[in-house]
């Protein structure tokens, strides 16, 4: 019972602890621009964090090593430092977004503006990574961040039309007055939104803390293949009803304060407040994760100790990672820039720096002086490989199509 | 000093480490954790030296860690920087790296294992983690809530720097240590003076015992950057993606056992061969 109990808390966490910031603001501005003709690319980004969650939970399970030691190990110094630098880079943005979001759901609810939340935000979350139980909190934030689910609820109460949702899935093209280059700007926009890396480093750092051994690895596929495409669902529930309600009228969202605005339409009052408690608890949490991450990908590159179980001064390198990243998000948010454009950005970045971490966890996934007899089956090298190829062409689109779209407009 | 009992394992897994009889060092061994008994990080391993028996063979003498270690590994200008700034921040007036003796080496396996632990390491080598302690003492210590009153603080270093820890290793000629990094990319020049590819890797045998393990043979490839990825060993399979494309990165993978190895310039990067043999699976463990 304990167990079930177990297995059903891990994939809750994982439903609510896939959606952050940057899935809601990039699936909400698709959603009231493209309508539902973008779904496609979040359900090849669910099936792609699927795959790379997958291995590397694998790895982290049998070998006892978690990402950006084996990154390291496999590309050597010279480029492994470069692509410490870059995925980091990518991580604090999303760090910094995380916040800023944060911020602008209070924002919402008290009317008292986002820049003066940032301080008292980041002050909270640096307690949170430097004193508390960090299970505890994720699982809390997991699960309120399930209250997300009012969006689903929400698009059902509107009672749009279904065959003309659908229809909008199965045309998969901008519509009338929309540029290709922008269709695919969104498209490597979401596709970075479901497969932020630090979502990677996260969980495998996880599992090698908590000592993952081959018996987890049923409990850990159980979370990944059913709680990601769950969130993943969310995502989507996100999309459909700024496509519903925005869609027609012609309104394009760009601040985060309109994303529950269809819930009222649908669902009252008493579903924006649902909604509200869900954005502050998905970004909370996620800005947990990411500052970690911040620290496990430093702390492994150079062979630190890290770690949220063990007390402070005994990593202390890794926790004045942790308070300097968390100071420095807090310099850029007090700049005013808007938490919004910032995690625009950091979700075409995180498209950008993806192959550099997928190619050595693939590599080490087939390695079995590390995985024994756990090496990728068939399937998983076929998928593996098809996904190297998705991931290198839209990391490779990335930037031109940033430039050429002037950042999607 | 006796093998201390194996505690409870809290930060790696809990099988007995072993040594294999052979060891690619640049693929299994250079960047690898290194953890002490047990499981707690210790460091990466930057580097290896290398250093010549009576018999003139290479055997391994120490794991080298720390940015003095690793900077020259950078190259460039950034590697000059970090060894630079690393000097600067020592108080001795000619630091070296950190070298943790090969003889503490306890098992190979995803992760170095080392038999003492982190406070006889802090003990024996106390430049091994300056970084940590000093951010400890300064940074972290002050902070409410860090721990600091929950320790007794024995992982402080003593006054007295360099209690020895008893290890197995042999006493080597003094002075002819060299790092394993200044072989990796070597060039490799036949008798006739044509060029023969860079050195790609140094493989070890031996054990058990790290300190046991000589350099049985160079492993050659056309170009010095970038490494195989482990796709030059049979038992590395898929994807066939991604070993297609490293063979077709690294064609013509060649192998110099040791008795073809005519003299080593360490200072110009130039290893002089009598031959190279092809690189096949079936190279004997000599």
């Amino acid at each position: 019972m304990k167990k079930i109990f177990g297995v059903a808390l891990g994939i809750l966490t994982a439903i609510g602890g896939f959606v952050d910031i940057g899935d809601l603001v990039t699936n909400a501005l698709v959603g009231s621009r493209f309508g539902l003709a973008l779904a496609w690319v979040v359900v090849l980004g669910v099936i792609g964090i699927i795959l790379f969650a997958e291995m590397s939970g694998r790895v982290a399970a049998i070998s006892g090593r978690a990402t950006f030691d084996l990154v390291r190990e496999r590309l050597g110094p010279r480029v492994g430092l470069a692509n410490l630098v870059a995925s980091m880079g990518v991580t604090l943005l999303t760090f910094i977004a995380e916040i800023g979001g944060v911020a602008l759901a209070i924002e919402i609810a008290t009317s008292v503006n986002e820049v003066l939340w940032v301080p008292v935000v980041a002050a909270a979350l640096w307690i949170v990574l430097w004193r508390v139980r960090f299970a505890v909190l994720e699982n809390v934030f997991g699960l309120l961040g399930l209250s997300l689910i009012v969006f689903a609820v929400a698009l059902w109460k509107l009672d749009p039309d279904w065959g003309g949702l659908w229809q909008q899935v199965t045309t998969p093209r901008p519509r009338p007055g929309e540029t290709w280059t922008a269709y695919a700007y969104y498209a490597v926009a979401l596709f970075g939104a479901a497969l932020t890396p630090y979502e990677v480093f996260f969980f495998s750092s996880g599992g090698v803390e908590e000592r993952w051994t081959a018996k987890d690895l049923g409990t850990m596929r159980l979370n990944v293949f059913l709680g990601f495409p769950l969130g993943g669902l969310l995502s989507l529930a996100v999309a459909a009803v700024t496509a519903v309600v925005f869609l027609p009228v012609g309104v394009q969202v760009d601040a985060l304060s309109q994303v529950p605005l269809p819930i009222a339409q649908g669902v009252g009052k008493i579903g924006v407040a649902i909604a509200l408690l869900g954005f502050f608890a998905a970004t909370f949490g996620a800005a947990c994760e990411t500052g970690l991450s911040v620290g496990y990908s430093i702390a492994q590159f150079f062979g630190w100790r890290w770690g949220k179980f063990v007390a402070p001064r005994q990593a202390a390198r890794f926790h004045v990672v942790i308070l300097l990243s968390t100071v420095l998000a807090v310099a850029v948010l007090l700049t005013t820039v808007d938490p919004v454009a910032v995690t625009e950005y950091s979700v075409v970045f995180s498209a950008l720096a993806l192959p550099l971490t997928y190619l050595p966890i693939l590599v080490i996934a087939n390695d079995p002086d590390y995985m024994g007899d756990r090496v990728n089956g068939r399937l998983a090298n076929v998928l593996g490989s098809v996904f190297l190829v998705v991931i290198v062409v839209v990391s490779a689109a990335a930037i031109p199509l940033m430039i050429i779209t002037r950042g999607g407009q | 000093m006796a093998e201390p009992g194996r505690r409870a394992d809290h930060e790696s897994h809990t099988r007995r480490p072993q040594f294999r009889r052979q060891y690619d060092a640049g693929l299994h061994l250079l960047d690898r954790q290194i953890v002490d008994r047990d499981g707690i990080p210790v460091a990466k391993v930057d580097d290896l030296e290398l250093a010549p028996r009576a018999d003139g063979r290479l055997v391994v003498a120490a794991l080298l860690v720390g940015p003095g270690a690793v900077g020259a590994r950078l190259g460039g200008r950034l590697g000059r920087w970090t060894v630079a700034i690393w000097r600067r921040l020592r108080s001795d007036a000619d630091p070296a790296p950190t070298r943790i003796d090969a003889g503490l080496v306890g098992g190979i396996e995803s992760a170095v294992h080392l038999r003492p632990s982190l406070v006889e390491l802090r003990r024996t080598y106390p430049h091994l983690d300056g970084l940590e302690r000093w951010m400890r003492r300064y940074v972290v210590d002050p902070i409410p809530g860090s721990g600091h009153a929950d320790d007794e603080r024995t992982d402080e270093p003593t006054t007295d720097p360099g209690i020895p820890l008893a290890t197995d290793a042999p006493v080597l000629p003094a002075g002819g240590g060299r790092r394993l990094s200044s072989l990796l990319g070597a060039r490799v020049v036949l008798p006739d003076g044509r060029d023969a590819g860079r050195v790609n890797d140094v493989r070890l045998t031996g054990g058990p015992g790290l300190q046991t393990y000589v350099v049985e043979a160079l492993v050659t490839a056309t170009r010095a950057e970038g490494s195989m990825l482990g796709y030059d060993r049979r038992a590395v399979r898929g994807p066939w993606l991604v070993r297609v494309l490293v063979a077709a990165t690294h064609r013509d993978a060649g192998y110099v056992p040791w008795r073809a190895v005519r003299l080593i310039d360490w200072d110009a990067g130039c290893v002089e061969a009598d031959r190279v043999d092809p690189l096949t699976d079936e190279h004997p463990a000599s």
